[in-house]
Order: structure tokens, then sequence, then C-alpha cells
């Protein structure tokens, strides 16, 4: 299983020098095994992704994938009109995600893309073969994954988390998440004993009693997760937008320190990650 | 007249190594006018979260700030920045919209609309700042703070605004988005394309809201104008309604504008081809006297 981040940025977009090597893009991470293909959030980040499949398309690569979403906030679905295999007719894409104040997931687009908003007028237009729809909790399968998915709370609403299993190795994606005190079992469940934790530190702890209710964790509920869990491997995610990238290095290093032997980093743009073995074909 | 440009992309805001110089971020212009404490802002696009930041640094910081933004449309591009903005989140501050809703939709609604709980934590009916919306309408000239805002009307998907301001013999024009108005007039629908032939209430109708935006622009001192696309990109996207230098310098040659800032960068366009499209603007603009520059994050340009 592959793992590839396209963006890692929470919130708002960071262009500029400043923010190079954490990568600018709002959130969205690719999710490989085989021939499956999985993509968590359609932030900006998935416009890259979208060519970048394109480019594989037209090489023979594979048409077909599914896209799940850990809610529909716009850092989360921002890309989706300018996603190039959405737009192009051929394209046989499933995406799901959580309902979200009485809207289903052809709702909560629909309205995203209406004609004030947009110039495609409404979702029916991308020109993809898209089915949409509904996501609660469960525990699915995917294509070539195992998935299971959890509800975890953000703000005054919720996320959905994610643990994906394939090739042997797991992968347990948590981001827009606020805990108040405790991680919830949910949490921990989808990150126990994960081979990989991709876990929201947009806040620092003294920013989520500030910002609290706006639904987000800090590095220090990340680690906790991480720890508690028994994950392997953390990884921090939908960095503040401005958070420059020696701010990162310095919170990253004040992160280690307070968890000496766990293997921590800051998600990047670009970063793949291969967990696990390729499952062997017959 | 000052213009300082905090977006200056169009469609979305782009984080990559090779848009560094003119910028990523989405529509968003600062207009400080002589004898005006109050700020006019153009569009409410990514780039106004770094405006707001700067703005909270003065009397907004306190609660005690007053400002006009005015959008030109409701797309994501020009209004996605707006729950971001510093200002709007603390009380005292007032902000005055100033645009067009549509049938059905008011102004207020369909602004409001884009902090609906699926898209924003929290409403933008409850930000602690007091936004006022006033719905405005096209070649009818409104006046604030002396200056005269005459707004007009555009050729893109759902329709646009363009504004032009004027004060102390002094003036500038924002024009975005519109695409030329020879090829398509755009259907209440989705199209994929422009049509082989327009009809005749088409082309008339197309006539009419070019003269009306010529005249608009009479004489104007700056103009910033929607110049997305080269010539073979419009070609092959004429219905995301998105206009070219060629055609920008045709409506700035006709109104006597004096400069033209090309604006609205295609979000692919990298820093060097923006540096070759105001080369070759330059040398189709020189005859006509009409300078020519490309918007720039953090550029000012000063008006006298």
């Amino acid at each position: 299983m592959k793992v590839r981040f396209w963006g890692t940025r929470g919130s708002f977009v960071a262009p500029g020098t400043a923010f190079q090597r954490y990568g600018g893009n709002t959130i969205c991470t690719e999710v490989t095994s085989g021939d499956s293909r999985l993509v968590l959030d359609l932030g900006t980040g998935c416009i890259p992704l979208g060519a970048a499949l394109a480019g594989e398309a037209a090489k023979g690569g594979s048409k077909r994938f599914a896209v799940m979403l850990s809610h529909t906030q716009i850092d989360h679905i921002q890309g989706l009109p300018f996603f190039v295999p959405a737009l192009v007719p051929g394209w046989d894409i499933r995406i799901m995600g959580p309902p979200t104040a009485g809207r289903d997931m052809t709702g909560v687009l629909d309205s995203a893309l209406n004609p004030n908003y947009s110039p495609l007028y409404g979702v029916e237009n991308l020109a993809a073969k898209l089915s949409l729809t509904s996501m609660q909790e469960g525990d699915i399968q995917v294509d070539g994954f195992r998935v299971k998915v959890r509800e975890l709370p953000h703000g005054q609403t919720k996320a959905l988390g994610f643990r994906i299993e394939a090739d042997g190795a797991s992968f347990a994606y948590l981001t827009d998440v606020e805990y108040g005190q405790d991680p919830p079992p949910a949490a921990l469940e989808l990150a126990l004993d994960a081979d990989l934790l991709v876990h929201d530190a947009m806040d620092t702890a003294e920013e989520v009693t500030r910002r609290h209710g706006l639904g987000h964790a800090s590095p220090e509920d990340a680690v906790r997760v991480a720890r508690e869990a028994g994950a392997k491997r953390l990884l921090l995610y939908h960095h503040d937008p401005d958070r420059t990238d020696p701010a990162m290095d310095q919170l990253l290093e004040r992160v280690r320190r307070t968890a000496p032997g766990m293997d921590i980093d800051g998600a990047r743009e670009g970063t793949v990650i291969e967990l696990g073995r390729p499952a062997v074909r017959s | 007249m000052r213009l300082t440009f905090w977006g200056v992309r169009g469609s979305y805001p782009v984080a990559s190594s090779t848009t560094l110089r003119y910028g990523g971020h989405t529509s968003c212009i600062q207009l400080d006018i002589p004898g005006v404490d109050t700020p006019y802002v153009l569009d409410a696009g990514t780039g106004i979260r770094n405006l707001g930041m700067r703005l909270l640094e003065g009397s907004f910081g306190k609660g005690e700030g007053t400002l006009r933004l005015f959008l030109s449309h409701l797309h994501w591009d020009h209004v996605q920045g707006l729950p971001f903005f510093g200002p709007a989140h603390v009380g005292g501050n007032r902000i005055h919209v100033y645009g067009r809703g549509r049938d059905g939709a008011p102004l207020l609604e369909a602004v409001t609309g884009i902090t609906r709980r699926e898209f924003f934590p929290v409403g933008m009916d409850s930000f602690p700042a007091t936004m006022e919306f006033t719905e405005v309408s096209p070649n009818v000239p409104i006046e604030a703070d002396g200056v005269r805002i005459l707004p007009l009307s555009l050729n893109h998907p759902w329709g646009a605004l363009g504004y032009r301001f004027d004060k102390g013999g002094k003036s500038v024009a924002y024009v975005t988005d519109t695409s030329p108005f020879h090829t398509i007039r755009y259907p209440e629908k989705f199209v994929t394309g422009a049509p082989k032939e327009l009809s005749e209430e088409d082309r008339s109708a197309l006539g009419e809201m070019r003269k009306n935006l010529v005249a608009g622009l009479s004489g104007a001192d700056v103009v910033i104008y929607d110049t997305q696309y080269t010539d073979a990109e419009y070609e092959k996207f004429p219905h995301w309604g998105h206009g070219t230098p060629k055609h920008a310098l045709e409506i700035c040659r006709e109104a006597k504008a004096k400069k033209l800032v090309l604006f609205h960068h295609a979000p692919g366009r990298t820093d060097d081809d923006q540096d070759k499209v105001t080369t070759e603007t330059r040398e189709f603009a020189s005859k006509d006297g009409i300078d020519v520059v490309s918007a720039m994050e953090g550029m000012r340009v000063e008006l006298g």
C-alpha cells in the first residue's frame, strides 16, 4: 500500500516561498494498492493529482477509483470543480462522504457547485460517471481496501475518520478532529497498532483552547492517540495556513522532545510512503 | 488613489513553486482613495485573508474600522476568502458588501450561503462584525464617501459586474470576470462550448453590453481586466467566461484608457509564461500609448 500526500495544509491554501517544503495545497491524500486507488478528501491538492491521473490514463492507466471525504468543509472539497477526472467523460468515480445539515452527498456537492458559486451550474455537469453516496460508520470493502469508518467530533459537527488496510498494512487517517479532553474510543480503535497514523495537528495546545469549537487537534492530541493506540509512525497533518516551514520544523523538534522514541514527522506534499508488501498476484 | 494587489490568480488558488513571483492567491485588490478613510476592497478571493491581517494592525483590530467590499460575482474564487477575513471576526467593525444577487437568491443569502454548516464551522450571520449588503445594478451609478461608483455588466456565466470608481479627477476600473463579446452570450445553463453562430438577439445584447462597458471605461486612468487566457486557450474554453490580453487592449483602446493591468491569471500560468504575456501585450499596446503591466501579488499602483 502506498500513501502519497498531495495537499497537507488545513483550512486555507498557503502559497508562497515560506511553505514550499511542507506544501501549501489543502487536504488531499492518495492511497494505492495494486490496481485499487482511494483518494481521501478533495482540497486543492487533488488538482495536481487529477493532472497526474489524466497523464497515467493517457498511457493506459485505470480511470476508475473511489474518493472518501472526511467531511465537506470547503478545504476538503474545493478542488473538485478543477479535478480533471471529474470533468471529462470516461472516468468512473465513486465519491463517499458524510451527509451534513440534512443534505446527502449529492445535495452538498450540488449546492457547492450551484450557479451562484460555480460556472458548472451543478454537480450533474461534471462529465465523469459519478456515483455519490452518503457514508456512515461501518466496516466496508472499497475495491482492494478494507475500510473502517468512524465518526469523530469536529467542532459543532462530525468528521469521519478512516482506517484503511491492504497488503498486510494499516493506515489511520484522522483529520479535522477536536477531542475536548480524552480522545474518544473511536479514535483509538482506528489507530490501533497502525503502521501509519496521519493526524490533524493544526492548533497548538494554547490555540485549541482559544479556538475551542472550531474543530481541530494539537500535536499533543496526535501524540496521545499514537501512544495510546500503539501506532508505529505518526505524521502530523492539516497544518495551520500561517505555519511556515521553519515554524513547522520547530514545532516538530518540540513535539519529538515530548515523545522520545516515537517516529514523528510532518506530512509533506509530494511524499510517498510505502506500507506493507504488495499482494502476490496469482 | 492607490491600488494594492492581494490576490491576482483566477479560478483557484495555486500553491506551486512556479507561481511564486506573481502569486497564487485569488482575486482581491485594495483601493485607497485620498480623503476617504474607508478602504475599498475589490472581491474577496483568498488574497483577502492577508489583507485582513494587515487591516487588523490598525483600527480594524480595535473594532473601529469600516470598509466597502465590491463583489464582481460570487464564484468561489471571488468569495472564498471572506469567511477567513480577520476584520469580520472583530465586533464593532462594519463591512458594507456591494454586489448583485440573482432570482430568488438575494446577495445577502447567496453570500452567507458560503458558510452553511456543510462548508464552514461558523455561519457568517454570527460573525461579530456588522455586515450590510447592498444590491447594485449595472449602469446605475451610486455614490459613497464622495466617490462615484459605476457598476457595469460583464459577459460571464450567471453574470458578473465590473466597477468604475471616480474621485477628484482620478479613476480606476475593475473588469473581471468577462469573456469577449463576439463568440458567446451565456445562457442560463451550463454549456460546453460557444455556438457556431450567434442569434440576432444575442448579438444585439452583447453589442449593448460592450457599448456600455466601453462608455463606462471612457478615459479611465487604470483598467484592471480579466486576461486569464491566451488566444489559443480562449478558442478551447470560450464557455468559462474569461478574456484575453488582445481583447482587453481592444476595449481599452476604444475607451481611451491610459493603463491596463492584466489580471486573473490562469492557474497554470507560470511566472515565466506571464512575463512573456506582459512583453507581448506591451508590444501590441505601444502604438496606442497604453501602459501595460501584469498584476502581481504585493504590487502597488499609485495614481497621482
